[in-house]
């Protein structure tokens, strides 16, 4: 996936968002660059309040009060998604970028059938008749591996288990045949067994509509089966990122360090679990210099006293890059 | 704290838990004569020796949560005995249950809704001593606070917090310190740890076993993570649908699953570097049958890939390994 003629369909550039509350102006997200690739599947990993579900709202043009966009760009095909207007990001969202959500019964209507909301969905962006929406719905409701279709397309969303009404979420989302498709914890709600379903669609899925992807999930294990490439998310910023084989074999933020030695492993004997010290500083009380050395352990003076930059890890590594000024020390480990 | 089942012979366990049966009724609209009945709990028996953890695993609906309910009684159930240190725990009532719960208490999974928003951290902990009397000055009161509050690590000086001043973390500290304060013999962990992030997790996994070296205490530890049960259990119970389909030692589970749905279970669980099955034949097709109409035969024959005629119409009892004692499960594989 490193071709340089691949073009970038999302580039985001010094993105920052702020929640105006009464507590001060508190930072959501300051200076996330990402580019996305055409066809790949980015993960985006992190613990509850980095910023990871706001990232997909600030794509999304969702960013509502008391949260606003302050500055940076979103760069969708080249076009700015922060300074389009209302009307223009109507057309966008559902259309070319669309997204699954967390719990998929708060994201439906629980008094309309399954089927025809994913018809309005259809009738919002295209110009057919309705009798074609909803043979499109229905055929839709089928390659998302529902049984018995017909049925399922008069149901509504209460009559379905957990993981039926993910897959009805899913058809809606991907009825347009979108270009971008953000999953925000898709699977947290469900159990292992649907999940490993729910995960197996999704790429099936993306090959077949060629949907490049942003797939959000806490979960470690879950980000390892999903991704190409990986971006570690801590208080708003993305400390790391990678490929997804570099990111697991050789973790160069002190962040990524911890949290991969936090999950009990299914291979391994140890008595006792690595922890992180301390927990997640709240927005209104940020330390000055790097966000992470309230709780890092190769924190220095100089951590304390100014916010590091993403910078690249090892000129072998030009995709590797890292937010710590002591990431040789940590590199250096690796290699011994 | 392994015991291997020889020294389990001459141990009793300290709760014992025979044929638990939880079934819930409900009816059809007022008009209607016909009630319907879900089998809950169906048939679940185990026994917990002193210093062990049992895990109890299953997908959610499978009847793990009823069980603890059960047993602690905050539900009372349909039927089944329930023996705490050789006493007829299910049948206590009023004062004598009150005296026979001092020793067995409940961490729940939501730690902010298990604590109450409008009490002090003291008097969450104490809340327990409180009920049963079992302090005479003062003074003594707040040296059990102390002692517990220190043993869970939680800073003395948040006892006159609320809830709602802390992270989910440290409000688990406050619901196991809660839990400890009168020195149980048995703990009920229903899910401890699934609200809380994974840096969070490791932390009180940590302290649990911790406590356990220190007090000697026993755990079930419900949880649906596999991953978790494997880093702290020393027996595990794999339910589904309200019955048990296999039960043995940690490693009877993970190294030799013998039910498909364990093995199933255990091929779900995504972790890093593990890659997604190329085939979808590799997954378990569709979803948990409904309690309301379960299937006939073996509760898991609609999505076994092994299902045979025999599967349809009986039910597999729980049956030993052979050549494994202590490892059980039922199906007719």
């Amino acid at each position: 996936m490193s071709e340089n003629t691949e073009k970038n369909i999302l580039e985001i550039r010094d993105l920052n968002v702020d929640l105006f509350t009464e507590r001060g102006v508190l930072p959501v997200l300051s200076h996330i660059n990402l580019n996305l690739k055409e066809g790949e599947i980015l993960g985006v990993v992190g613990e509850s309040g980095c910023g990871k579900s706001m990232l997909a709202s600030a794509i999304m043009g969702l960013v509502d009060k008391p949260g606003k966009i302050t500055g940076g760009e979103i760069l969708f095909d080249s076009e700015d998604l922060v300074s389009a207007g209302k009307k223009r990001l109507q057309e966008i969202r559902g259309n070319a970028i669309s997204m699954i959500f967390q719990e998929p019964m708060t994201s439906l209507n629980p008094l309309m059938s399954c089927g025809k909301q994913i018809t309005e969905a259809i009738l919002a962006h295209k110009k057919i008749s309705r009798k074609e929406a909803s043979s499109q719905a229905l055929e839709m409701i089928r390659s998302v591996g529902i049984p018995m279709p017909e049925k399922i397309f008069d149901a509504i969303p209460s009559r379905l288990s957990g993981g039926m009404r993910q897959r009805i979420m899913i058809a809606m989302a991907l009825c347009l045949k979108p270009r971008l498709l953000i999953c925000d914890e898709p699977t947290t709600a469900l159990d292992v067994t649907v999940q490993a379903q729910i995960l197996y669609l999704i790429k099936k899925l993306r090959k077949e509509f060629k949907t490049t992807v942003i797939f959000i999930s806490h979960d470690m294990g879950v980000i390892s089966q999903m991704s190409d490439r990986v971006a570690v998310m801590y208080a708003g910023q993305v400390v790391e990122i990678a490929d997804k084989k570099d990111i697991f074999s050789m973790p160069s933020h002190p962040y990524t360090v911890g949290l991969e030695a936090a999950i009990p492993k299914m291979d391994s004997d140890t008595d006792k679990l690595e922890s992180i010290p301390g927990s997640v500083p709240m927005l209104y009380e940020l330390p000055e210099g790097c966000l992470f050395s309230t709780r890092c352990s190769h924190c220095t003076d100089q951590c304390k006293l100014k916010r590091p930059e993403l910078t690249i890890l090892d000129e072998a590594y030009p995709d590797h890059l890292v937010r710590c000024i002591n990431k040789d020390c940590l590199a250096v480990q690796h290699s011994s | 704290m392994e015991t291997t089942i020889s020294e389990r012979k001459n141990t009793e366990p300290i709760l014992r838990v025979e044929h638990l049966k939880k079934y819930y009724t409900y009816g059809n609209g007022f008009l209607s004569h016909r009630k319907t009945v879900i089998k809950a709990v169906d048939d679940v028996s185990l026994s917990l020796y002193p210093g062990e953890t049992l895990a109890i695993v299953g997908e959610s609906g499978c009847g793990k949560s009823t069980t603890a309910k059960s047993i602690i009684r905050i539900t009372d159930p349909t039927e089944g005995t329930i023996t705490l240190h050789g006493k007829d725990f299910g049948k206590l009532s009023g004062k004598e249950l009150k005296s026979a719960r001092q020793k067995i208490k409940m961490i729940f999974q939501d730690p902010y809704s298990a604590l109450n928003p409008r009490m002090t951290v003291r008097d969450i902990i104490a809340e327990p001593i409180d009920i049963s009397g079992s302090y005479r000055t003062q003074a003594e009161r707040e040296e059990k606070i102390l002692e517990a509050c220190d043993m869970v690590g939680l800073n003395r000086d948040y006892l006159d917090r609320y809830p709602h001043e802390f992270s989910g973390g440290q409000r688990q500290r406050i619901g196991i310190a809660r839990a400890i304060i009168e020195k149980p013999d048995v703990i009920l962990c229903d899910e401890p740890v699934s609200a809380l992030d994974v840096s969070i997790q490791a932390k009180v996994i940590n302290l649990l076993k911790e406590l356990q070296d220190k007090l000697g205490v026993s755990y079930i530890f419900i949880s649906h993570d596999l991953s978790v049960v494997r880093h702290v259990a020393d027996r595990v119970m794999v339910m589904y649908l309200g019955h048990v389909v296999e039960e043995g030692s940690r490693d009877d589970i993970f190294n030799s699953p013998k039910h498909p749905y364990t093995r199933i279970l255990l091929d779900s669980i995504p972790s890093i570097g593990k890659e997604m099955p190329e085939d979808e034949q590799q997954l378990i097709a569709g979803d948990l049958p409904s309690p309301e109409n379960p299937p006939s035969g073996c509760c898991f024959h609609t999505r076994c890939p092994h299902c045979s005629e025999q599967c349809r119409n009986t039910a597999p009892a729980l049956t030993e390994v052979p050549g494994q004692p202590g490892h059980r499960m039922a199906c007719f594989c």
